[in-house]
């Protein structure tokens, strides 16, 4: 006798509560009904010093002489770091404080770069753990639930709903059939008409394949959970055509690559998408040495941000709803850096990072927690968002928790509540 | 001779494994798993026929392919997926060596595949695992033989696909891929991170001990006044935790240390001039875990003496080929592993041996009475990269290039995550279910790889590479057509097709044909069966 395992639970819209909350696993928070994530990494561990931790009386903080200009500022209700460098990063806050929030002090609890992008990315050390995109979009049947155009990406257990776009646009290649002429030996693609037939038959072979693992006396287990995928991306392969136009985020600006993302949520075509940021010319944001360089990378960023903004406040979803209603936009760095300049004019690693959340879901002029004298994360009242020796130690479960309540998804697994301050 | 080392293997106690609840696979689709994880191709149809009529048994096939030629490139591709060295990048750049920009994918490669190459010929020479971090020689090609301060140990390498032994002459000590430019241009130190991240990344790699995955309070206060940090290492109980053993190991590799990162020389070279600088940078005498070692050479002789090195070793190879991380319930397997593996010499293809005659390895179905724990269980793999490319190219005669590299070990204009692959950096663990991207280069490589050979077969009917030339005649209606299409079915799946199954192919192939013609309809054919999950899944 063989056991048959089912996965009749995949997909299934539960109602489960939490914390006095009911999420529905394939629900949403926006207007529209879908929320959507872009999630934009600072590669390198950025400089909290320079934009999002203002503490100007803290002696730990050492500051080279080109922020002796900088004077602790508030525009919206978010206190910043102003100076006349970084002139984008107020303009920013003008702008659109008033919809971000500054997340404080999460603990990533390493000052490695590769383990701090798995924690920060998935709130786990575990190499099986998906990453928020993945998790968010496990359940989304758009074409690209999971758009990594660049940077780190941990599919773990819902590779399924991950799309990769390639250093150089290889995916595109691959949808329109031009890798056929671009990699040697150049071979011959079939006309439409037998394209068509040929995705026919393999989406009847797939749907046979995941019929035979669910049959009883038939491989299970593994088996029965790839029957499942292979039938669902056989089913979506032909869909990936609405990405045909995509152009890589190499070489390209920021707002320009995200631009391409905005066309795929405005068309319903993507769910969460991941791009990278290495600031000006690429240099990245890990200053061991001259760390003033991170001015100009936050005056790039910010004014990249208002572009994007600006652009998710000018489109409509399907629903006549501007697209800001119902896209988060999540700015992260996988760690932060030391208060003191090293000899190098730079700063080593710190494991508390803030991050900034933008748009749909987020209670816009909130700054939640902050930092004591010695730059460590203060414990915060989840409710509130203060700092509260009796509340909460942040880590990126916390994050975690927060984007998947804004998408009405069940945030239990992760242990930790979302950060219900940071709700709108 | 570094041969000499050679494994003498004595017959090991017998020891039980535990029983599991898994139903193994059927002996011909067992052989191919066989194949497709020690050589990386399918069986031939006298091995499938072989096997499957009881005249050979699939161990007497694991003898074979862990001595066959194609066997030490496909562990090398195993080790990659864990030793992530195989990056499409290095700090040194083929300018700066003085190459042609064409070469920079050949430069990652070779590098990459340094450390990979001397652990692949430790275990193909049957030589003690021990010598993977004790060997005085190294393995190079012709490319690292002309950049690194290298000489061959018997003979020259005749091209970058040839890799030799080699050693190094720059008065390295013997340490084997610890002492390997190939793992420490991946694993760099800046300068002032004084070798630690290479001690650490040491520990994961050879120990299965990962202290980067340690959980550890930052004590703030503490961290923020020190100055330098060096102090905190010292005076800091959670620093301490870990740099009391992590910092003496990375004192014993500044002659590995490079002031510039991006100075060929510098990189290229071992100094043995700084081998004191540990104790200066990170005020505490070189030792493993208590034991001094002056150098790479005496440290890593103390490492493969620990136990932990021997267990590490059987962790990754199971991991490796069950296709998953071992886990909680598989700890009594693993000691058995063990086990054995000490008394074998620790003799790499003895190990693999057992691992391949676990249940876990050999499993197609779960029992009735399996637990949820066995849910993790691989009944079924999906090919890597390396495997659709090899065996595509076996079959087909197909393989992709572009910008002077194989797409399939490629990112930066290749597939290698999208199929589902790591590029060690960015992706570092291998995608195990069947993903959209893969899909698609599933679909794009069998259309590929169909055009090109019924294109040759078309063209030399007399030596045809997957059709024979009466085939490419008959169209679905002709009686041969099917046993064309169960032949085509053994060739791409080691298995033939159900009745169902052949009657839906071969209206296909009617179909194919009314819309376009009969050479079409074979080229349709042979993408179809490429696509099929029964190829790309084993």
């Amino acid at each position: 006798m063989r056991r048959r395992s089912f996965l009749g639970a995949l997909g299934a819209s539960l109602l489960l509560p939490l914390g006095g909350r009911s999420y529905a696993l394939s629900g949403s928070a926006s207007a529209s009904g879908k929320n959507r994530f872009l999630f934009i990494h600072c590669t390198g561990g950025w400089d909290q010093f320079m934009v999002f931790n203002p503490r100007f009386d803290a002696g730990t903080i050492m500051r080279s002489e080109q922020e002796s200009t900088a004077v602790a500022a508030q525009v919206n209700g978010l206190p910043f770091v102003d100076h006349p460098d970084r002139a984008q990063v107020r303009n920013f806050l003008e702008d659109f404080g008033d919809q971000a929030a500054f997340l404080h002090g999460m603990e990533v609890r390493s000052v490695a770069h590769d383990v701090c992008r798995r924690l920060l990315l998935t709130g786990s050390a575990s190499p099986g753990s998906g990453d928020w995109g993945s998790r968010l979009s496990a359940n989304s049947s758009v074409v690209a639930p999971m758009l990594v155009l660049s940077g780190p990406s941990y599919a773990g257990a819902y590779g399924t709903s991950v799309v990769r776009m390639g250093e150089s646009g290889q995916l595109v290649d691959l949808v329109d059939g031009s890798w056929q002429s671009k990699a040697a030996p150049i071979t011959q693609l079939p006309s439409e008409t037998v394209q068509a037939l040929e995705d026919q038959f393999a989406l009847s072979r797939a749907a046979a394949f995941q019929a035979t693992a669910l049959q009883p006396n038939a491989p299970n287990g593994q088996a029965t959970l790839y029957g499942q995928t292979t039938l669902n991306a056989q089913q979506r392969v032909g869909e990936l055509s609405a990405l045909a136009g995509l152009e890589p985020s190499s070489g390209r600006l920021l707002s320009e690559t995200v631009e391409q993302v905005l066309d795929l949520f405005q068309a319903d075509q993507a769910m969460c998408a991941a791009v990278e940021y290495l600031g000006a010319g690429g240099l990245g944001f890990d200053t061991h040495a001259g760390n003033d360089v991170q001015s100009i990378h936050f005056n790039s960023l910010f004014t990249e941000l208002n572009t994007i903004c600006q652009s998710l406040e000018s489109r409509q979803d399907s629903t006549g709803a501007s697209l800001m209603e119902s896209t988060t936009v999540v700015v992260f760095s996988e760690m932060a850096r030391h208060p003191k300049l090293n000899f190098r004019g730079g700063r080593e690693h710190w494991t508390y990072t803030p991050a900034m959340l933008i748009g749909s879901g987020i209670a816009g002029g909130r700054n939640i927690g902050g930092y004591t004298d010695s730059m460590q994360g203060e414990k915060v009242d989840l409710e509130s968002g203060d700092s509260d020796p009796g509340g909460e130690a942040l880590d990126p479960r916390h994050l975690g928790a927060t984007l998947m309540a804004i998408a009405d998804q069940d945030p239990s697994q992760l242990g930790v509540p979302p950060i219900s301050a940071l709700l709108a | 001779m570094i041969w000499l080392l050679a494994c003498t293997t004595s017959p090991p106690t017998e020891r039980v494994m535990p029983e599991r609840p898994l139903v193994p696979l059927e002996a011909g689709l067992l052989l191919r798993r066989v194949h497709l994880d020690l050589a990386g191709t399918l069986p031939s149809l006298a091995e499938l026929e072989a096997v499957r009529s009881g005249q050979e048994t699939v161990d007497l096939h694991v003898d074979a392919l862990l001595d066959s030629e194609r066997f030490s490139s496909r562990f090398q591709e195993l080790l990659a997926e864990q030793w992530l060295t195989q990056t499409d990048r290095t700090n040194i750049t083929v300018r700066e060596l003085g190459l042609d920009d064409e070469l920079q994918p050949t430069l990652a490669r070779s590098v990459g595949t340094e450390p990979l190459a001397l652990m692949a010929e430790v275990a193909d020479q049957d030589l003690a695992w021990t010598e993977t971090v004790t060997a005085d020689w190294t393995m190079a090609n012709s490319l690292l033989l002309e950049l690194w301060p290298l000489e061959p140990v018997d003979r020259s390498s005749t091209g970058i696909d040839d890799w030799v032994p080699a050693r190094y002459t720059d008065g390295r000590p013997p340490a084997g891929v610890a002492a390997t430019n190939g793992l420490w241009w991946r694993y760099s130190s800046n300068p002032n991170n004084y070798n630690r991240s290479r001690a650490a990344a040491l520990s994961r790699l050879l120990l299965c001990e990962d202290y980067l995955l340690r959980e550890v309070s930052f004590d703030a206060e503490k961290l923020a006044d020190l100055d330098p940090l060096v102090q905190a290492t010292k005076e800091v109980e959670s620093c301490r935790s870990c740099h009391v053993t992590l910092d003496p190991i990375a004192a014993a590799f500044f002659g590995f240390w490079s002031f510039d990162l991006y100075d060929p020389i510098e990189a290229s070279r071992y100094h043995p001039e700084r081998e004191h600088l540990g104790r200066h940078f990170l005020e505490t005498e070189p030792a493993w875990f208590g034991i001094p070692a002056e150098d790479p050479g005496a440290l890593l002789a103390e490492l493969s003496a620990d136990p932990r090195f021997a267990s590490c070793a059987v962790e990754r190879t199971a991991r490796a080929y069950w296709r998953r991380a071992p886990e909680l319930h598989d700890f009594e397997t693993l000691a058995v592993l063990e086990q054995d593996f000490l008394e074998e010499g620790q003799s790499m293809k003895a190990l693999i041996r057992r691992v391949l005659s676990t249940p876990e390895y050999r499993a197609g179905e779960l029992m009735d009475n399996a637990t949820p724990a066995e849910d993790s269980t691989r009944t079924l793999r999906v090919m890597s990269p390396d495997q659709l490319a090899a065996t595509t190219e076996q079959r087909t005669g197909f393989r992709w290039r572009r910008s002077n590299a194989d797409p399939m070990w490629n990112d930066e204009h290749g597939l290698r995550t999208l199929a589902g692959g790591v590029d060690g950096i960015q992706v570092s663990e291998a995608q195990q279910d069947p993903s959209l991207s893969r899909t698609l280069v599933i679909k794009r490589l069998a259309q590929g790889a169909a055009d090109f050979v019924v294109e040759h077969d078309t063209a030399n009917p007399n030596e045809p590479t997957l059709l024979q030339a009466e085939w490419l005649l008959i169209g679905s209606e002709d009686p041969s057509f099917e046993p064309a299409l169960q032949e085509l079915a053994l060739l791409l799946w080691s298995q033939t097709m159900s009745p169902e199954t052949a009657v839906e192919y071969a209206a296909f192939f009617t179909e194919i044909e009314q819309a376009s013609d009969r050479q079409q309809a074979w080229t349709s054919l042979v993408a179809a069966l490429i696509r099929d999950p029964k190829f790309w899944s084993y």
